[in-house]
């Protein structure tokens, strides 16, 4: 009888304990930031007052349309063509006979190994109308006076995210396709259609609403992007959401905190009307389902003379999105200063740059607390995940589902949104940790544990199953079996998403940017400082190293993944 | 009115090469039934695709209509052939209603049909399959009958020379089954149309075929009526494919020039059909049909007979499946229901020749 209540008090510990740390993370930040929207910056000698000024600041603006246009232009764009360049690749993929598909799949670790802060980069180097190497050569070839390409602008902007994400539009719409039924292309081609017509008549009709999913969650994403609004939006004198919010906290003096957080608000507000919209979607497409549960053998379309074309759509792709900016990043890391690239100007090739970033203040120790914080920030989103996932699996109740919900919700919060939030929170709270590392990891505890959660739900109900049965069956206690058998085997499938959330840390740029302090620089935050200073060849050579971690790190992922399945 | 010469056709896998279809010639007259039937894996399917023009064969020749549609270098598409083709799986487009998936053969074709043409010609394909009415149905809402005669009325609106069908009847339950068999028999000589018919389901091959090719392995065993398959089965493969069958060994005794041969075995002297030429002394399988065997209570008048012991009896209805029992040997006979057959009893066994063949060991 004791050793039950033993049991009931340490799970009922448990699980206050994981609810209050979730709620905290998830719940209260974006609870403070509501409530920072409606007052007015605090400095010295003027305590906050209420108001509503924020909000009237912020719908009277007309810089607001202008910010609200921006936006919207930047998130349909990139979405757009990251769905044209992903779908090509997917169709070429899982339904032409084009040689060299298996390849295709490695596509997907690019946005892993290079960042967007550096292909953004990247692309500045190529197209900036000044320094840009293709505007260069461009320039030389055809005679012309001015460069023709200018990476400053809407267009530049939508080029560099569409390129981006278009791996995830591939991802995405090659499991669609690969789920559909072939018979219903063949049975248009026998019936007299042609390719195109297939395509056009059958194969598009049928996928677009999981084509029109695909769009709504890449508009979410252009819109709560920062990367690209930073390194060029600010410059170009384009403003989005996300470098208005950046510049109301960083650019006005006293940090306006109000306006940030009414910002952030309304940027909620539209990606949440975006993504209910998305999850609506999804539910409607079942109609449409061509998923019968049946595994189709692979039915590839002969495209004869065809298949020089759409390989020549992989060979595209992977030069734009991956060979370009890295012989560019490679090349600018490795010369003095900006040259073109020809062959009169490689004996100035050097190593000098990458001792010298060693040597830059601050950027040891960035390499450092990167390290150091995307470690000890993957163990508690895997540990926090774990638990969560296990009283949502395991302990089947009431609350489990809500606590489920609030352990996925980060994904919905904008990058950018975190960092205010989590700014206003601890600007309040006595606890002096704004401007440490402390407050970094709780952003990224905050931002990256549905990842953590939806990673231990699946594995948890995989091994949850067999397990509980196995132990019934052979008389161990539940509790027993769940600490000697369940939790080694969950821990050793999260190693992959271990590796993984620490990419994402790595990577991590919008919240770090607001919350970092002079203590506290990552290695994201020090690229940023180190471009806006100019010191571009040094940046590179720097972004060269970060690369080449996270390859490390992307191959160690795939030995843990591949162990896994 | 199709040809198939040499038709062969390779899968290459990273480990190995699969010869799905090794040399399969035939020719299939016009306005007959022609089943290609085998096993899962026999390469049927694949020749039927290579037939639609969705596969490309490695080598060999296809003519429809005396045109070469595949051979050498040439390949014509799948979409100019003009074939109607309906898939195991139907391929019912369901973002489209019942008469825009009849009608888009019409529509995406080089003809030019008007609107009214086009409509005279769906109504009436809709009319054939017995879909009137269900024009502006959305093409999900139908059962699977419905989704059937669908497929079946899109492959014909086009009044092509060739109709294909990959295994139609096998999401089917077992009744509708039975009933679209014959209703597709009934189309299918009504229309005069030629069809190629692929299966694994013999009794289907038998009952809908003017004539099977047994595949096996990617190339053809036999070729003939549904009446030559099932009692002169050429090997041993196809005449354990084809219905039940009991296998007897033995050796020839000896050999009559009307193809009969009589075989030494431990009920006896059997006299049975032969297939293959064969000598005296040859050791043979015998191939005895349940149906081939008469069982009876008393011992019969004449001819050749042994006794039996009764292992099981399952009355079926329409007859009664038995096992019974002669020393080593356990024979699976067909009796008639009336027999009151128990499990113990003793009954007399006799074989008739004319259902047995005799095929080499």
């Amino acid at each position: 009888m004791s050793k039950k209540r033993g049991y009931a008090l340490s799970t009922g510990a448990f699980l206050i304990i994981t609810v209050i740390v979730v709620m905290f993370i998830t719940l209260v930040p974006l609870l403070f930031l509501l409530y920072q929207t409606v007052f007015t910056p605090e400095y010295a000698g003027h305590a906050a007052r209420f108001t509503l000024k924020n909000y009237g600041d912020v719908f009277s603006d007309p810089a607001t349309l202008m910010v609200l246009k921006n936006s919207t232009e930047f998130a349909f764009g990139s979405s757009i063509l990251a769905i044209i360049m992903g779908g090509a690749m997917a169709w070429v993929t899982e339904r032409t006979h084009t040689p060299g598909r298996q390849w295709m799949y490695l596509v997907n670790m690019v946005p892993l190994i290079l960042p967007g802060i550096l292909t953004t980069m990247a692309w500045v180097f190529l197209l900036s109308p000044k320094i840009g190497l293709v505007n260069l050569v461009v320039m030389k070839l055809f005679f012309l006076e001015e460069a023709p390409f200018n990476v400053y602008s809407m267009g530049g902007m939508i080029w560099i995210q569409g390129l981006h994400w278009a791996p995830f539009a591939f991802i995405t719409l090659a499991g669609t396709f690969r789920a559909m039924n072939p018979d219903l292309e063949e049975a248009a081609t026998v019936s007299g259609a042609g390719i195109w017509n297939s395509l056009r008549l059958v194969t598009l009709p049928l996928n677009l609403p999981a084509i029109l999913s695909l769009f709504l969650i890449l508009i979410v994403r252009g819109l709560e992007n920062f990367v690209v609004p930073a390194v060029i939006g600010i410059p170009a004198g384009i403003d989005v959401f996300t470098s208005r919010i950046y510049e109301a906290v960083t650019k006005s003096y006293p940090t306006n905190l109000g306006l940030a957080s009414t910002y952030s608000v309304v940027l909620m507000i539209v990606t949440g009307v975006g993504l209910a919209l998305y999850y609506m979607a999804t539910k409607e497409s079942s109609s449409f389902a061509t998923i019968t549960g049946k595994g189709y053998r692979a039915r590839l379309m002969d495209v004869g003379r065809w298949r020089y074309l759409t390989f020549g759509i992989y060979v595209l792709y992977v030069s734009l999105a991956i060979l370009l900016p890295l012989v560019i990043l490679l090349w600018v890391s490795i010369t003095p200063y900006s040259m073109a690239i020809k062959g009169a100007n490689f004996k100035f090739a050097t190593l000098h740059n990458y001792r010298e970033v060693l040597d830059y203040p601050g950027v040891i120790s960035s390499m450092v607390n990167t390290l150091y914080l995307s470690v000890v920030a993957s163990l508690i989103i895997v540990l926090l995940g774990i638990m969560i996932s296990f009283i949502v699996v395991k302990m089947k109740l009431k609350g489990g589902r809500i606590l489920d919900v609030l352990g996925t919700m980060p994904l919905t919060f904008p990058g950018t949104v975190v960092g205010v939030a989590l700014a206003t929170l601890y600007l309040r709270l006595p606890i002096g940790i704004y401007g440490t590392a402390w407050i970094l990891l709780i952003a990224f505890v905050t931002r990256f544990l549905p990842y953590g959660v939806r990673a231990a739900n699946s594995s948890l109900l995989q091994v949850h199953a067999e397990l509980e049965e196995a132990a019934a069956m052979s008389g161990a206690s539940v509790v027993r079996t769940l600490i000697m058998i369940t939790l080694p085997v969950v821990l050793s499938s999260m190693v992959g998403t271990f590796i993984y959330v620490m990419t994402l840390v790595i990577r991590e740029f919008p919240s770090v940017i607001l919350l970092y302090g002079p203590e506290s620089r990552v290695i994201s935050v020090q690229l940023f400082e180190m471009w806006e200073a100019a010191s571009f060849n040094q940046c590179s050579a720097l972004g060269v190293m970060m690369i080449l971690f996270l390859s490390a790190l992307a191959l160690l992922m795939r030995r843990f993944q591949t162990k896994e399945s | 009115m199709l040809k198939l010469v040499n038709l062969y056709k390779e899968f290459k896998t990273d480990e190995t090469e699969v010869k799905a279809v090794n040399q399969i010639s035939f020719d299939v007259p016009e306005g007959k039934f022609f089943t290609l039937l085998g096993p899962s894996g026999c390469g049927k399917t694949t020749t039927l695709r290579c037939i639609a023009g969705l596969e490309r064969p490695s080598a060999g020749r296809i003519y429809i209509d005396e045109q070469m549609v595949s051979g050498g270098d040439y390949f014509m598409p799948p979409d100019k052939r003009n074939i109607g083709m309906v898939f195991q799986s139907y391929a019912i487009w369901p973002h489209m209603d019942v008469f825009a998936n009849v009608a888009f053969p019409l529509r995406v074709g080089k003809t030019g049909y008007s609107k009214k043409e086009i409509e005279e010609k769906v109504l009436y394909a809709l009319h054939t399959v017995q879909l009137d009415g269900l024009e502006k149905r959305s093409a999900t809402k139908l059962s699977g009958g419905q989704q059937q005669r669908l497929a079946l009325a899109r492959a014909l609106v086009r009044q092509p020379k060739l109709l294909l069908l990959d295994e139609p009847l096998s999401n089917l339950d077992a009744a509708l089954r039975e009933h679209m068999r014959v209703e597709l028999r009934q189309l299918q000589q009504r229309l005069g149309i030629t069809t190629v018919y692929v299966t694994h389901d013999q009794l289907e091959a038998l009952a809908l075929s003017d004539l099977i090719a047994v595949m096996h392995d990617g190339v053809i065993e036999q070729l003939g009526s549904p009446q030559e398959i099932y009692q002169k089965p050429a090997s041993k493969f196809i005449a354990g494919f084809i219905g039940n069958t009991n296998w007897l060994e033995g050796k020839v005794k000896s050999c009559e020039p009307d193809k009969s041969v009589t075989v030494e075995t431990i009920m006896g002297d059997v006299s049975s059909l032969v297939t293959n030429p064969c000598k005296a002394g040859d050791k043979v399988m015998l191939s005895i049909r349940p149906e081939a065997i008469e069982v009876t209570m008393t011992a019969p008048q004449n001819g050749n007979f042994s006794q039996a012991r009764v292992e099981s009896a399952m009355f079926l209805g329409e007859y009664i499946d038995c096992f019974l029992r002669i020393g080593e040997q356990t024979l699976r006979a067909k009796t008639h229901p009336q027999l009151l057959l128990q499990p113990g009893n003793q009954v007399y066994v006799k074989i008739l020749a004319e259902y047995c063949v005799a095929l080499a060991s």
